[in-house]
């Protein structure tokens, strides 16, 4: 079972007489046939973990195993490894049949073999029919196949993609993660995929790895990363998110009870969690947060409607609320009657919704 | 793996090839070229006849800068040349530069091709045609003389200033002429909407806008003209320069200390000269390129465009004197006075006699240093920009060193290293093509430099991750791609070698002379109609070839000369 598993990678950047540590002591497993996405802002480190998985970049500490091979050793012209590049890296002076037959004349195989197979994986991609163009003479879709198709040729045990869809526009990049996860499953390959895009990461992955600063915050799948957050950072970064400042009332068994605005709320407390303060933060995402007219009773918060947009499946209120300077935002399936931007609202939620955090790390 | 140890199994594993290849580029520099430069410097200090040993160090050799004569004027004509060649290629320049890009003038592209001609023509032959325009008997001081004008002689400062301002002027025409094109018409079309007027508008926003780039260009010229060595060669006479005086002291007495102290004084100064250059263009921050796509104003007065007409096709005119010149002088037994006399083909005749020799040495010289740089220039740009071992800015400054260094400095740091010792190369084709390749190196060395900046580092890697090794990825991916870059510096690399003087004049041996040694010992016998012959063909052919590079690359002649 040949997985990937990285354990305590440590890289770190010189520049000028500032040291940058990109990656700090990063382990998980990657497991095999499986999409795995690394997601992060920029600086974070996530494409320095895929050049060092292709071994473009030197470790300054720990290890990198495919199954029980210490990829670290290797050098990286034999790890078996095909990548797709940001900007693709075709040659630009060789057509579209040079550019994917290359890994193979690299590896001497016959001329027919090497015939059959850039047929067979062009015919995989989905673009048949251009094999004695040029690159340049391709649109930017057409072009992100035959990176793909480049990369897959030679069967590798391994994929990358750094940032591939990030030169397309919006509604091919839509389209080509379907096309690269239909690629990948049907090609069977560990893949790792980096992207700072997370409605991408979220589509296309199987699972994900959410990072910041040079460190993996959370991994897990879609659902799990969306509706389960393990800490603030992630709260924050995934989908959008209203923080609330709370203070704990009380505190028995694994039963928690906060004042958040001007109302009580209990949770379940995690488990294995010990000992914390009193301050805390909630986090509620807009769809979460329910808003009516101040006149149709008491809620969690008062405030007042500065802005309703109309967003098509929903309706979006942006509110003021006493005592914080930040807008909450509030989705609604529908239009609520008689509230309209500058009229006094209040909101409410279930407590079974409300995710608490202490120090940035989730409690419940 | 049975026995092999881990670490053993690494080793195997790795691709050792390109740490040898590119250990040859390097090894080639510390051997040709750190290894006799820091010889040259150490002789310097030490005086002529003695060992090379710390207890003989002193400073003799430079105390002749305050105690000889020679040493001083030489120092102060060498300053003296250098800034009026500046300043009189300033006061051409710019203001031609002005008016090819503003003003409406006929046959714009023509003028702008044939002022890059001086460039092309190698520095010793256009003070050689001079002397047969200026010299006692020279058409043009005859012509000026009936008008009543006296020139100073040819021989001396006045010659050389003028060859080299007539050969260095396109430098600053060019660049100016390109700024004033490129620059952002809005600047100057807002100033006269406040009101301003021609006069004013150049002054407060035109020439502050370039002065930088000119600045940086001026320099670039100084450098050149105070390590020029076949000008003040052919037509300084008596007036010593530094080049000139390196020679003499080399040539006359072989006493490679002195020429060293000299050599080091004249690096000092381009050092400090391209130091200097670099803090300007680094500072240079204006961006005057123009996003928006609106047209410059160009003049169309017919005052302008007269004035503009006389005063470029003129300069022009008179900076092809030369190549003009050398024409008719190689038909001709004699030209006393206004017209040549005796017209022969014998001068050309004479030519297949120096097949075997010049011809030939200059062939096979130009073309092996030319390979030589680019090979070594290609491997050592690759190691710089891809690589980036530690010391590789070291290596990088090493590399680029030559192009401040003057050709005859070259020449003494080569024979000082070996002349004796384990290694003798004086006299023989070896130290030529050394010292071609040393001095051609970083051009090529800046060209490829270029083309890796530009091909972006993932068609490597993704070679490289497609199972390539090093030298497959560089034979089918990096070479392929910065092909054309290499060819073209390789080829203009070969046409300027084709010319080299100032190396060659210290190094030749009666076997190795070349075509440009011939020419000057002709010039100095007096046989100047068949020197003439001789540079004729010198010069078409390096036309020629430059003109195919730039036909190849799709550049224009003047695109190819602009600097800074």
């Amino acid at each position: 079972m040949p997985d990937l598993r990285y354990e305590r990678v440590r890289k770190v950047f010189h520049t000028r007489n500032v040291e940058v540590v990109a990656l700090n002591d990063v382990s998980f497993v990657i497991f095999e046939g499986e999409l795995f996405c690394l997601l992060g802002p920029s600086g974070c480190g996530k494409t320095t973990l895929l050049r060092c998985t292709a071994g473009l970049e030197r470790l300054d500490g720990g290890r990198i195993y495919y199954g029980d091979t210490d990829f670290t050793a290797i050098p990286p012209f034999r790890r078996g490894i095909g990548m797709v590049f940001q900007n693709y890296a075709l040659y630009p002076h060789m057509t579209v049949y040079d550019n994917v037959a290359y890994p193979l004349r690299i590896r001497k195989l016959p001329r027919g073999e090497i015939d059959r197979r850039v047929r067979e994986i062009m015919e995989l991609v989905g673009l048949p029919g251009v094999l004695r163009r040029n690159p340049s003479e391709l649109s930017g879709g057409q072009q992100q196949r035959v990176a793909l198709a480049r990369a897959l040729v030679y069967r590798p045990r391994l994929l990358l993609l750094d940032e591939p869809l990030a030169n397309l526009d919006a509604k091919l990049k839509v389209y080509m993660r379907t096309e690269i996860r239909r690629i990948q499953k049907q090609a069977k390959v560990t893949t790792l995929y980096v992207t700072h895009d997370q409605q991408e990461a979220m589509a296309i992955a199987d699972r994900l790895g959410v990072m910041e600063g040079g460190v993996v915050r959370q991994i897990g799948t879609p659902s799990e990363i969306y509706d389960d957050p393990a800490n603030e950072f992630v709260a924050g970064f995934i989908g959008e998110m209203n923080f609330f400042p709370a203070r704990i009332i009380s505190w028995e068994g694994d039963k928690l009870v906060v004042a958040v605005g001007a109302a009580q709320k209990r949770k379940a407390l995690r488990a294995g969690i010990k000992a914390f303060g009193d301050e805390v933060t909630v986090a509620l995402r807009p769809e979460h947060l329910r808003i009516f007219p101040s006149t149709s009773g008491e809620g969690v918060f008062k405030g007042k409607v500065r802005v309703v947009q109309f967003l098509g499946k929903f309706v979006r209120y942006q509110v003021a609320i006493s005592g914080d300077a930040g807008l909450v935002e509030v989705d609604m399936p529908a239009a609520v009657p008689g509230l309209q931007e500058g009229d006094e609202a209040v909101l409410d939620f279930d407590p079974r919704d409300m995710l608490v955090f202490y120090a940035g790390e989730r409690v419940a | 793996m049975g026995g092999i140890t881990p670490s053993a199994r690494r080793l195997l594993h790795k691709d050792y090839t390109v740490y040898l290849v590119l250990g040859l580029g390097v090894l080639f520099v510390v051997v040709f070229l750190a290894y006799p430069l820091l010889r040259t410097v150490l002789i310097a200090f030490v005086p002529n006849g003695r060992e090379l040993s710390f207890s003989n160090m002193s400073l003799v050799n430079f105390e002749k800068f305050l105690t000889s004569n020679l040493y001083r004027r030489s120092l102060i004509n060498s300053f003296y040349i250098s800034f009026a060649v500046v300043g009189l290629t300033m006061l051409i320049g710019v203001p031609m530069g002005y008016l090819v890009a503003r003003v409406e003038i006929p046959g714009k592209h023509v003028l702008l091709s044939l002022s890059v001609v001086p460039l092309i023509m190698p520095a010793f032959l256009g003070a050689f045609a001079w002397i047969i325009l200026l010299g006692r008997n020279g058409a043009l001081r005859y012509v000026f003389e009936r008008v009543g004008i006296d020139l100073p002689p040819i021989y001396g400062p006045f010659g050389v200033i003028l060859a080299m301002t007539l050969m260095y002027y396109p430098f600053v025409f060019l660049l100016s002429e390109g700024a004033f094109e490129t620059a952002n018409p809005t600047l100057e079309e807002s100033a006269a909407v406040m009101g301003a007027r021609l006069p004013r508008i150049l002054r407060t926003i035109s020439l502050p806008l370039i002065i930088p780039s000119i600045a940086a260009g001026g320099i670039l010229i100084f450098i050149r003209a105070i390590s020029n060595f076949g000008v003040p060669a052919i037509v300084g006479g008596s007036t010593y320069v530094l080049p000139t005086l390196i020679y003499f002291q080399v040539n006359g007495f072989w006493n490679l200390h002195a020429a060293a102290a000299i050599s080091l004084v004249s690096v000092l100064i381009t050092g400090g000269a391209l130091w200097l250059q670099r803090y300007i263009v680094s500072r240079r921050e204006y961006e005057t390129i123009s996003a928006s796509r609106s047209k410059l104003h160009i003049h169309r007065h017919p005052v302008a465009k007269a004035l503009a007409i006389v005063f470029c096709w003129g300069v022009v005119l008179v900076s092809l004197f030369p190549q003009f010149t050398l024409i008719v002088m190689s038909f001709f037994k004699t030209w006393n006075g206004l017209w040549p006399r005796g017209f022969t083909l014998s001068h050309y005749l004479a030519i297949p006699k120096f097949l075997s020799g010049p011809i030939k040495n200059t062939l096979i010289l130009a073309t092996s240093s030319s390979l030589g740089a680019a090979m070594i220039g290609t491997l050592i740009a690759y190691v710089v920009q891809r690589r980036r071992p530690p010391g590789s800015a070291v290596l990088d400054y090493a590399v680029m060193l030559p192009f401040i260094l003057p050709g005859i400095v070259v020449a003494v740091a080569l024979l000082s290293s070996f002349s004796s010792g384990y290694l003798i190369l004086r006299g023989t084709y070896w130290i030529m093509i050394i010292s071609f390749v040393i001095r051609r190196t970083p051009y090529v060395f800046r060209s490829v430099s270029a083309g890796l900046t530009q091909l972006d580092p993932a068609l490597e890697e993704a070679s490289i991750l497609s199972g390539a090794t090093w030298f497959q990825t560089f034979r089918k991916v990096t070479l392929p791609l910065i092909f054309p870059t290499l060819a073209s510096g390789t080829i203009l690399t070969f046409a300027t070698l084709l010319t080299e003087l100032s190396t060659s004049i210290l190094l030749y041996s009666a076997k190795t002379r070349t075509l440009s040694i011939a020419i000057y010992d002709s010039v100095n016998d007096g046989d100047y109609g068949l020197a003439s012959a001789l540079a004729v063909v010198l010069f078409f052919t390096v036309f020629a070839v430059t003109y195919a590079i730039n036909r190849y690359t799709g550049k224009s002649m003047a695109a190819s000369f602009r600097i800074g």
